[in-house]
């Protein structure tokens, strides 16, 4: 954040809105746009009711790093059209 | 706290433990006995096996200033979320660079002389049938029917005896300290299941990109079995029903982690001055050994005991955030 700084064009840029794109297992891109303060959990859950699935089904990745839901897209350093990634719930017994 | 006294609805996000999510749901998992264990319970229980050794680690260190033994050996466990991310999304070269910079992998030890390279350590991978490469079923929600652990060991085998031996041959040096420098073991609780072709991928990717280096030396020195690393298949435990895989896996990566067996994990690696084929026959049996000890001759009481032990961590984890 800091590095964008003294550009003086750029005042706003702080809670700018950003699209961040979720890929899930197929592939398929949703997008997002939110403020940078918005905490993740609000993307998890509409992208739950989206899909029509349970919020405890799905796994939020950053590069291969679990994102906690009470991060924001500033606490995880995303730009805008930075992607995450989408995971499903494993399963075993046999 | 008895674990039936408390009240959760499947939606219910009950623990939120480092990166690790508990609902509802996967509480059930571990209460009703005859239930499947999913990634999520995997991960909690990783998480908090992690947690502990952090904390003996830091115990260790307060030894070791006074000793001025080796450098520590590093534990990671891994979140089978992730590593089905790493199998099955993980595939371009950015993609992969970052996750391999943004994961703690335990450094090889020795590459580069004395001062160079980590203490080795042990990746512990929870492998779900569906994590080979040739799979489908990944794509679909709830995939995956058996769990098995792999066991990656970093840094066995003695490198500064083989350097001692070949100072002046740096390719022939490098070539006998890559060999020896990973091992790759693979607990299956039902025997010959299909789980060993999801090992085998996973240690090939890993070996490939997380370890590339050694792997590069080796493609120059041998190229029969350059990309196929060996995967021991270790006598374990098995499961007497169709549905406690995923605690036998919890169970080995718990025994496996315990101060004992690590210590015969990582140390006797520094000592195991004659072989460098990876691990020799004593000390698999070593694990063998503690392994069915720790298990014990009843593995679905055993089962029985570490499901209630996880389920009372999450349910005490749960109380005291909200107290």
């Amino acid at each position: 954040m800091s590095d964008n700084e003294g550009g003086a064009g750029a005042p706003e840029a702080k809670n700018e809105p950003i699209t961040i794109r979720v890929r899930d297992q197929t592939g398929e891109e949703t997008f997002f746009k939110i403020k940078k303060s918005t905490k993740m959990s609000k993307v998890f859950n509409t992208y739950a009711q989206r899909k029509g699935v349970q919020m405890s089904s799905l796994r939020f990745l950053l590069d291969g790093e679990r994102i906690a839901e009470t991060m924001t897209p500033q606490d995880l350093e995303l730009d805008d059209q930075d992607q995450i990634d989408c995971m499903l719930e494993q399963s075993g017994g046999l | 706290m008895p674990t039936n006294m408390h009240y959760f609805k499947e939606s219910d996000l009950i623990i939120n433990y480092h990166d690790a999510v508990i609902y509802g749901s996967d509480l059930k998992l571990l209460e009703n006995r005859t239930e499947w264990l999913n990634d999520s319970c995997i991960h909690f229980f990783f998480v908090l096996l992690q947690q502990r050794h952090r904390e003996q680690e830091q115990e260790r260190e307060c030894e070791r200033e006074q000793k001025e033994t080796s450098s520590s050996s590093s534990f990671l466990f891994m979140d089978p979320s992730v590593v089905s991310y790493w199998m099955h999304q993980c595939t371009d070269q950015d993609d992969i660079e970052d996750f391999v910079n943004n994961t703690n992998f335990p450094k090889s030890k020795g590459r580069n002389g004395n001062g160079g390279g980590g203490g080795g350590g042990v990746i512990f991978i929870a492998v779900n049938d569906d994590m080979t490469l040739s799979s489908n079923g990944w794509q679909i929600p709830n995939s995956g029917s058996h769990w098995s652990l792999l066991l990656i060991i970093v840094g066995c085998g003695d490198d500064n005896k083989n350097k001692n031996n070949n100072n002046d041959e740096d390719e022939n040096d490098s070539e006998v300290s890559h060999i020896s420098s990973l091992c790759f073991l693979h607990f299956d609780s039902i025997r010959n299941s299909r789980n060993i072709r999801a090992a085998n991928d996973i240690a090939k990717k890993i070996l490939l990109h997380v370890y590339s280096d050694d792997n590069n030396k080796r493609k120059r020195d041998s190229d029969s079995n350059h990309d196929k690393p060996k995967v021991i298949q270790v006598e374990t435990p098995q499961q007497r029903n169709g549905y406690d895989c995923g605690v036998h896996v919890l169970g080995a990566a718990k025994i496996l982690s315990s101060s004992s067996t690590t210590t015969s994990l990582t140390i006797n690696s520094n000592n195991d001055n004659n072989n460098s084929d990876s691990m020799n026959s004593v000390r698999l049996n070593s694990l063998e050994e503690s392994l069915q000890q720790g298990v014990g001759n009843n593995s679905f009481d055993f089962c029985s005991k570490l499901r209630d032990e996880i389920s009372s961590e999450i349910l005490l984890l749960s109380s005291s955030a909200s107290s």
